[in-house]
């Protein structure tokens, strides 16, 4: 079972290219122009002082090779080499460098854009090159602009989506790099997980866990890391699979609906807020359509009457962008929300989205449908969790209780009904049925007298004492390699009354017995 | 033109749920209900533990897979084995453990409501209420799905279309079950039995590494 547990949150929309010219270390960069080769090569650093501390924010290859490492204090690095250079930092100079850059790189393409919060980062609109050499001579033209405006380090890549323009561009092999259309996931497999630029913390977590690249992360199982490491693994998911909607803009296009409906006067009955809601759920559905999306997370929030909120996010078994199916699941949520104050405007935003799969026109209106097998789901996993809708699933173990184990639905996988019945009646190969178990959570504690040679008797079962034949035991053993080593005499009682009890001792500590279940 | 849209709209038109009645393929069951359990109906079986309801509707559900029909079982109880409900069709077969046992009739609704099961099976859980008996019935009917009622102990007080009493017999080489039905037939009962399978064969590896055969294969592998 392999399907991303997480549906993609964002994808890049289709048709989109994005180049990225990055300038390595642009405030150093910058205030070097103008030397001449022999002093650009002297040690050099960039001292940014902030109270009484003067800290180095970058520091050149010559200084790196001496030791000298950006966060150091300033003294600390004069003390490394006598003869360094220090060179103040200076925002506005960096701003204006930024913006002639963006000015000079507008004769490649007509829509250039810095990157919030990195400097000597730009993102530049590469669709339509078709007639301008494509996109290897965009990537030629901007090294060659970075080059005239005095950055010949600086590096250009070429891809679908931002994030992976911007990891070409600063670990691909050469400085100019193109990654093929719907290559980025690909791309990014071979790469480590700093190219993600991922939050410290988790970063150092998944070193712990010996996840150090792309591809390593990209295979682990996304929900149960959301629900370890929080939003920061959320966003290294979706970077690491390339999930990624941010255009030259600057901002996420197209922005995600939200919908409101104000009540007044407020409300207090949840049977009147779902009136309202359905309503809600029809405008937000027409306007996911409208975009050509899926919602794949969905935020409800209730603002009350004493000007507090009280919002929850939940996520459907699948995308969804049908009335229905997003009404039935918010539903159920909003009859079991308890507020303890009138609702006075009732809010609906999509988190996250994907674009809309194309469907199947509705012939026949078939009644037996996956879509209502995910109302099924939704309306289950909205009440109780994740872990109610269960299959079994075999695994490969010694005690008969652990020789399966229930495995969660989490989406209604398309295909599952299409099933060839088998040849034979009975998978145990027996002609007669076999009984089936029933076990208990917890094995529980059960008296039992046993005969001179120590075998059961006799068991009190049902407030009563059953005089009970014996087939047994079966002695089970292993585990040693771990913490929970098990040996045991299984037993089955077949008692006078035609119950099958299952019952067990411990055959290391052999004082006590325990009913584990019985055949039903 | 017209006529090759309805050929093709023939063609990809759902086949109707099927309200034919499920039958067990067990010979003594078929013989005690020959017409099967009734699709759009409500049956209960009642019966103490250990007396053969639970083997019974394995079988019963293993049949109705054949037919490719998809079976909602929900285990209010939380007490079946995943190994026994291995199936080749997995997607055939769900099992709902709500998280209590109270919440089983809703988890009922929801599954009869979405109309896309053609068995739906409450197992264990607190007896229904009339009235609730009543609505899971009419949404059985409308879904054509087969509603199946597990009571482990006294039967309830509902209005039910069958009825089947499961005790269970005394017996070292098997599992003998005694079944009768009470409704709708006569109240004479028949006799089945089912097979209690070896420890071993209840598990995937029937010799696996702490078993004795196993550990002296080992064991000689290694010139022990």
């Amino acid at each position: 079972m392999s399907p991303p547990v997480v549906a993609p949150a964002v994808v890049a929309p289709a048709g989109w290219r994005i180049a990225c010219a990055y300038v390595p270390d642009f405030p150093l960069a910058v205030a070097s122009r103008g030397l001449d080769v022999q002093a650009a090569e002297l040690p050099t650093v960039l001292i940014r002082e902030s109270g009484h501390q003067a800290m180095v924010q970058a520091a050149n290859a010559s200084a790196l090779a001496i030791g000298i490492r950006a966060g150091q204090s300033a003294s600390r690095a004069r003390a490394r080499w006598e003869g360094l250079r220090c060179l103040s930092w200076d925002a506005a100079t960096f701003e204006a460098a930024q913006r002639a850059l963006v000015t000079r790189l507008h004769e490649a393409s007509p829509m250039v854009v810095p990157a919030d919060g990195h400097l000597g980062v730009f993102w530049i609109d590469a669709r339509g090159m078709r007639f301008f050499g494509g996109e290897p001579g965009l990537t030629e033209r901007l090294l060659r602009l970075l080059n005239v405006e005095g950055y010949p380090q600086g590096r250009v890549a070429v891809a679908d989506t931002a994030v992976v323009a911007q990891a070409a561009s600063r670990w691909g092999e050469t400085p100019c790099q193109i990654v093929p259309p719907g290559a980025d996931q690909r791309f990014l497999s071979g790469l480590s997980l700093d190219a993600l630029d991922l939050d410290a913390g988790l970063c150092s977590a998944l070193a712990g866990l010996g996840i150090h690249t792309v591809a390593a992360l990209q295979k682990l199982p996304h929900r149960a890391l959301i629900e370890r490491f929080g939003p920061h693994a959320r966003q290294a998911i979706e970077r690491a699979m390339a999930w990624d909607l941010r255009l030259p803009e600057g901002r996420r296009s197209p922005t995600l609906p939200e919908v409101a409906l104000s009540l007044d006067p407020p409300v207090e009955q949840s049977a009147r807020l779902i009136f309202g809601l359905r309503g809600l759920v029809e405008r937000l559905a027409a306007r996911l359509i409208a975009h050509g999306l899926s919602a794949t997370r969905l935020t409800l929030c209730l603002r009350l009457d004493d000007h507090t909120e009280s919002s929850e996010e939940l996520e459907p078994a699948r995308p969804l962008h049908h009335p229905r199916p997003l009404f039935e699941l918010l539903r159920d949520r909003l009859e079991r929300w308890r507020v303890g104050s009138p609702v006075v405007e009732l809010v609906l935003k999509v988190g996250a989205a994907q674009p809309a799969v194309p469907e199947q026109a509705h012939l026949g209106a078939a009644r037996w449908s996956p879509q209502a097998l995910e109302g099924v789901l939704n309306r289950l996993h909205g009440r109780f969790g994740e872990e109610v809708v269960m299959i079994a699933t075999p695994i490969d173990a010694h005690r008969p209780e652990g020789a399966g184990t229930w495995q969660p639905v989490e989406t209604v996988p398309v295909g599952s009904l299409d099933w060839q019945p088998e040849p034979t009646e009975d998978r145990f190969g027996s002609t007669d049925p076999a009984a089936i178990h029933r076990i208990l959570p917890e094995p529980a504690p059960i008296t039992v007298r046993l005969d001179p040679e120590g075998q059961p008797v006799a068991v009190r079962w049902a407030g009563r004492w059953h005089s009970a034949s014996t087939s047994g035991p079966e002695r089970l053993s292993g585990d040693w390699w771990t913490d929970a080593p098990f040996a045991r005499e299984d037993y089955r009682l077949h008692l006078d009354d035609g119950s099958t009890l299952w019952i067990s001792r411990d055959a290391r500590k052999p004082r006590g017995w325990w009913l584990r279940g019985w055949l039903d | 033109m017209n006529s090759r849209i309805d050929s093709l709209l023939r063609q990809t038109r759902p086949k109707p749920l099927s309200t034919t009645p499920l039958s067990s393929g067990l010979s003594a069951f078929d013989a005690l209900l020959p017409e099967g359990i009734p699709a759009g109906q409500l049956t209960e079986f009642v019966g103490p533990d250990s007396s053969g309801k639970t083997s019974l509707l394995h079988r019963i559900i293993m049949r109705t897979q054949t037919r490719g029909t998809s079976v909602g079982y929900v285990d209010a109880e939380r007490s079946l084995m995943p190994a026994d409900w291995c199936t080749s069709a997995p997607g055939l077969l769900w099992v709902v453990r709500p998280p209590r046992p109270t919440e089983g009739a809703f988890c009922i609704e929801v599954l009869l409501r979405s109309c896309s099961f053609g068995l739906v099976i409450l197992d264990g859980g607190p007896p229904l209420a009339p009235r609730l008996a009543t609505r899971l019935q009419r949404m059985a009917r409308h879904s054509a799905a087969a509603l199946l009622l597990v009571r482990h102990g006294q039967r309830s007080s509902i209005r039910v279309a069958e009825r089947i009493r499961f005790a269970g017999r005394p017996s070292v080489d098997g599992a003998r079950v005694l079944m009768v039905r009470e409704k709708n037939g006569p109240t004479t009962g028949v006799e089945a039995c089912f097979t209690q399978r070896s420890w071993s064969s209840c598990t995937v590896h029937a010799s696996g590494a702490d078993r004795p055969q196993a550990r002296s294969r080992v064991g000689a592998r290694y010139g022990r």
